[in-house]
């Protein structure tokens, strides 16, 4: 098949209730694109982003996903993370619980053993010894899961970015012997 | 066949089981994931989004590789 333009190449896309698989692709990566049928995108996606998540967490022992915006330990990181969705929602729920207990003055108890909690400072400290450059780079890892999946998520929502600009394949029409795009 | 299937396991135990040139592997996921979601997220056609993944991953490498000689032609002069 001869392509011309994108313009001319019919995408019948049915985005469904665009909110809805907004919502669901911020959830879980992919999944959205699952709802509306895109399948095979959608798969792909999960696996991609869900493998670039774990690769981070891995290489960092699961301690670089947290969220704390209290000196002297700003997050930001966290804001790109948190578009992984419910990976990153335990983040915030640790982040209330301890910060509500440091309030009223409370020994810090956090949940799920401590998973995805803002460190104290010795932990923090500890943590950047043990972990060295792996702690940055698994930050890194998982804040460009994050950013790959808002991508995705305004892909559930709008459909691709690229739709009606020029294709990057080139293709060869054979009948008339000359290349068209 | 072996060696490659133990470099997968040091993968699996972590950095500080795989202290050299191993850790190397972590760059494949990077370059893979984000080369083709972003591909991806652009077009609807696999033909299409294959071309601009390889196009992506291709930048991505030569981008790594012009830093990582950057960065070891100033070591020399450490």
């Amino acid at each position: 098949m001869a392509i011309e333009d994108e313009d001319e190449f019919d995408l019948d896309l049915d985005l469904k209730n665009q909110g809805i698989a907004a919502l669901l692709a911020w959830l879980v990566p992919g999944v959205g694109h699952l709802y509306q049928g895109r399948t095979s995108k959608g798969i792909a996606i999960f696996i991609s982003i869900s493998l670039l998540f774990i690769t981070g967490l891995q290489m960092s022992g699961g301690k670089v996903v947290y969220c704390s915006f209290k000196q002297p330990d700003i997050r930001w990181q966290f804001i790109g993370q948190f578009f992984v969705g419910s990976a990153a929602i335990p983040a915030v729920i640790q982040n209330r619980v301890v910060r509500g207990q440091e309030a009223t003055g409370e020994a810090r108890r956090p949940l799920f053993g401590g998973k995805f909690s803002p460190p104290d400072n010795r932990e923090r400290i500890e943590w950047h010894a043990d972990y060295h450059a792996y702690f940055q780079m698994g930050t890194l890892y998982t804040l460009v899961a994050g950013l790959l999946n808002m991508f995705a998520i305004f892909d559930a929502a709008c459909g691709p970015m690229a739709y009606g600009g020029e294709l990057p394949l080139k293709e060869k029409d054979e009948t008339e012997g000359e290349e068209v795009w | 066949m072996i060696s490659f299937l133990s470099q997968l396991i040091l993968f699996g135990s972590g950095p500080e089981a795989m202290p050299g040139w191993e850790q190397i592997l972590y760059l494949f996921p990077l370059v893979i994931c984000t080369s083709l979601v972003y591909g991806a997220t652009r077009h609807e056609d696999w033909r299409v989004i294959t071309a601009e993944a390889i196009k992506i991953g291709r930048w991505l490498i030569g981008l790594t590789a012009g830093v990582f000689f950057v960065a070891l032609i100033l070591s020399f002069f450490n």
